[in-house]
């Protein structure tokens, strides 16, 4: 097949088309509109129509990207989730206890995750559970990525601590948390050992 | 597109590596929470003037220095995209019509002079011919 090059209209190098951009702002805008849902109503009271309307788009918009609600709240969880780690990697390069303690606090602090703390313990519980598959591999497999990033064992008891440390901070207003990520970060042994022991993580008694 | 935001990020994250800091310790210097810190870095969040006196600061530099160093990266990047869109910019090129377009008067005048004993051998030659 030959296309004759100058027929093609012209179009500046690095823009895509407005389509493709506007279909990624559409739906940052809806999983962010997710979150103030939750913020504002709990995961379980906010309805379609209260994202649609956080988000700034029209319910028919939104339902042209996600069928439910569930399937929303799944996307949003799975994008936060990417976007940390990408960012615990970047950080764990040059310093472990800096990524611990980035994850630890954006957990602790997002406001939708603290409305469900506070208001809906049973899905907080879902939440805190560790288990496995789905968002739980990939939560495990960016833990492994910013373990390998700092240059420690990517083990599988070690992976799960920092797993379970994290979690602890779920929609928690911990305190600490610096000092706390510090003590984790120390008490992981380099990549090179082979069987690490993993020292359990009392708090600070200061 | 260049980012503002982006450079002055990557400006504040050189000056803290080259000190050796870690996003802990300017984020406890300077009062931020280290996730804002981390973000303001990477180009993610918008600092806020007095943000960024802030972390300025705690990273013991002048917000002038940290302006130069971004001013200079962001002449060097407006350089090469100006550079870089220069040629996309001219129109696609179409022969026939741009040799139509230029005036005749500006072709050169060719004159071929051949030799006087080229042309008494080719005269003979054509002659011969004949």
């Amino acid at each position: 097949m030959t296309v004759d090059a100058s027929a093609l209209p012209l179009r500046e190098r690095g823009l895509r088309s407005r389509a493709g951009n506007a279909m990624g702002r559409t739906r940052a805008a809806v999983l962010d509109g997710a979150g103030r849902a939750i913020e504002k109503h709990g995961s379980r009271r906010a309805t379609m129509a209260d994202i649609a309307n956080l988000a700034g788009v029209a319910k028919g918009t939104l339902y042209n990207h996600f069928r439910t609600k569930d399937a929303v709240y799944a996307a949003a969880l799975d994008t936060g989730l990417r976007s940390l780690a990408e960012e615990c990697v970047a950080a764990a390069a040059e310093d472990l206890a800096d990524a611990f303690a980035l994850a630890a606090e954006r957990l602790s602090t997002s406001a939708p995750l603290r409305r469900i703390a506070s208001d809906e313990p049973a899905v907080l519980a879902s939440l805190a559970a560790v288990g496995s598959g789905g968002e739980w591999d990939v939560a495990r497999e960016s833990v492994r990525a910013t373990l390998a990033a700092a240059g420690r064992t990517t083990a599988e008891p070690a992976v799960d601590v920092v797993l379970r440390w994290l979690v602890s901070f779920v929609g928690n207003n911990a305190r600490d948390i610096e000092g706390q990520a510090a003590l984790l970060a120390q008490s992981l042994p380099p990549a090179s050992v082979a069987s690490p022991v993993v020292e359990s993580n009392d708090p600070p008694t200061d | 597109m260049v980012l503002l935001r982006r450079l002055i990020g990557d400006a504040l994250r050189r000056q803290r590596q080259r000190q050796g800091r870690t996003l802990r310790d300017v984020s406890a210097a300077a009062q931020v929470s280290l996730g804002y810190l981390s973000e303001v870095e990477r180009g993610r969040k918008e600092a806020s003037s007095e943000l960024l006196a802030a972390i300025c600061q705690a990273l013991g530099v002048s917000l002038a220095e940290i302006l130069r160093e971004v001013s200079a990266e962001l002449a060097t990047l407006e350089r090469r995209a100006a550079t870089a869109a220069r040629p996309a910019a001219l129109p696609v090129a179409r022969p026939a019509r741009l040799a139509a377009e230029l005036p005749v008067a500006a072709m050169p005048d060719v004159r071929v002079v051949v030799p006087a004993s080229v042309s008494a051998s080719l005269s003979t030659h054509v002659v011969a011919a004949a």
